[in-house]
């Protein structure tokens, strides 16, 4: 077999963390590569081992990183610092050996349940790290750091962050969307658990991109006794074939005929709350922008909608209008590129 | 559960309640505010109006303070530098989007 017998880990008596018990009979977990993780050597000194943290923990934050695994990857940077950056722990994690592989499946070593001692007081860092570090240093609240000898440790769960995405039209109507999250439980036995969520999200009219719902108590389970932390939900519109939100205006752009921009013209504008007539003023070039007071997203103050109007030329495709095109060259002697110096 | 709560601009919170809805001791709020990390409308703490929006904020704080080992004032220019990253994310989203 690959991996030689391994002397007990758990040795003496007492210790702050009781082994979760019951993950023997759980499915296989995996091992995790604390140095592989952190990209130190097994013999790297703490020096090396914090600045390694420090920096995958600038990549990876939640609160820094855009990057769509980052929560995960910054919970396995900050378990793996958890365990490396205190002696006890480490010691006790390298006495594993050096033959494990990422991922590969782990049991722990003989004896583990019987003696179950803990390694190195209490830990901080949130319930949410691994099986794998679980089975060795014990499951945190319920049965681990907060409940032991040296107990009386509290910890609020992690803020979890997602974006929700709705229509601008449900932006303009309110509207109550279910979202699916999958969060971390407390089982029976003090482990952390994964569970699948759904809850029913009432999104108000009027909320404007880069809005945060908070679904309180809705993060990550606390420890110890501690709350769990909340979920905020951003919101984000869909992309929309005709209107773009800036804060609470609402941004379009209007086509009109030549004929309407020169004489003035009362044409029909869409906006979110339906269709208006919009009063074209006599002589208007392409790139005007006019504004329809109070008809962009609702609120205490309604934003406004501001029409960008686009001249669109006619294309000439019979003799009749090059001829129309052709006297209104002679009509209306017009140089465009006056102002070019050309 | 508690029902979703749109953290809303308009909405505020005195000291004591922003206090209570981010789950932190009053001295921290101030604390945060010391350090420009908070802006609440008013001069005095008994005038302080907070932004519902703070409540994560204070989150966020207490977060980058203990993952990054941030003293405040870096705490107070980490924020402030990812505010003009997230805004920025935002408008570059929005103008890809735009672009079609």
């Amino acid at each position: 077999m690959k991996h030689a017998p391994r002397a007990p880990i758990w040795e003496g008596e007492g210790g702050a963390f009781r082994a979760a018990a019951g993950y023997a009979d759980r499915s296989p977990m995996q091992y995790k590569d604390y140095y592989d993780i952190l990209g130190v050597p097994r013999d790297a000194d703490a020096a090396a081992i914090k600045r390694a943290y420090r920096k995958l923990a600038r990549k990876y934050h939640p609160d820094v990183s855009e990057e769509a695994d980052a929560e995960e990857r910054f919970k396995e940077v900050q378990e793996a610092y958890e365990v490396l950056k205190d002696a006890e722990k480490r010691e006790a994690y390298d006495r594993l050996g050096s033959n494990w592989r990422e991922g590969e499946p782990f049991t722990p070593p003989p004896g583990w349940e019987q003696d179950p001692r803990g390694h190195g007081g209490g830990f901080h860092g949130g319930a949410d790290f691994s099986d794998f570090f679980a089975s060795i240093f014990g499951a945190a609240p319920g049965g681990g750091a907060g409940s032991g000898p040296r107990g009386g440790f509290q910890m609020r769960g992690e803020d979890r962050n997602a974006r929700i995405r709705i229509r601008l039209e449900d932006a303009y109507a309110g509207v109550t969307r279910a979202f699916s999250f999958v969060t971390t439980e407390i089982g029976p036995r003090g482990e952390p658990q994964q569970a699948r969520k759904t809850v029913n999200v009432t999104i108000p009219k009027g909320v404007t991109e880069g809005q945060r719902i908070r679904l309180a108590g809705q993060g990550g389970a606390g420890f110890g006794g501690g709350p769990a932390g909340d979920l905020f939900l951003e919101i984000e519109f869909e992309p929309h074939a005709v209107f773009h939100a800036e804060g609470r205006d609402i941004h379009v752009e209007l086509p009109v005929a030549p004929w309407e921009a020169a004489l003035g013209a009362k044409v029909k504008a869409p906006t979110l709350g339906g269709t208006v007539e919009l009063s074209i003023p006599p002589g208007t070039q392409s790139g005007r922008r006019l504004r329809l007071a109070g008809r962009g997203l609702p609120g205490k103050v309604a934003g406004d909608q501001y029409a960008t109007l686009r001249i669109v030329t006619p294309p000439a495709t019979t003799d009749e209008h090059r001829e129309l095109y052709r006297r209104m060259a002679e009509l209306m002697p017009f140089d465009p590129r006056a102002g070019l110096g050309t | 559960m508690n029902d979703p709560q749109l953290l809303h601009e308009d909405d505020s919170l005195d000291l004591d309640e922003m206090a209570r809805a981010s789950g932190v001791r009053v001295d921290i709020i101030v604390e945060l505010v010391s350090h420009d990390i908070l802006q609440p409308r008013g001069h005095h703490a008994r005038e302080w109006r907070f932004p519902a929006p703070s409540i994560e904020r204070v989150h966020r704080a207490l977060r980058l303070r203990r993952d990054l080992d941030l003293n405040w004032p870096g705490v107070s220019l980490g924020l402030a530098l990812l505010d003009e990253l997230h805004d920025l994310r935002r408008r570059h989203r929005t103008l890809l989007r735009r672009l079609g």
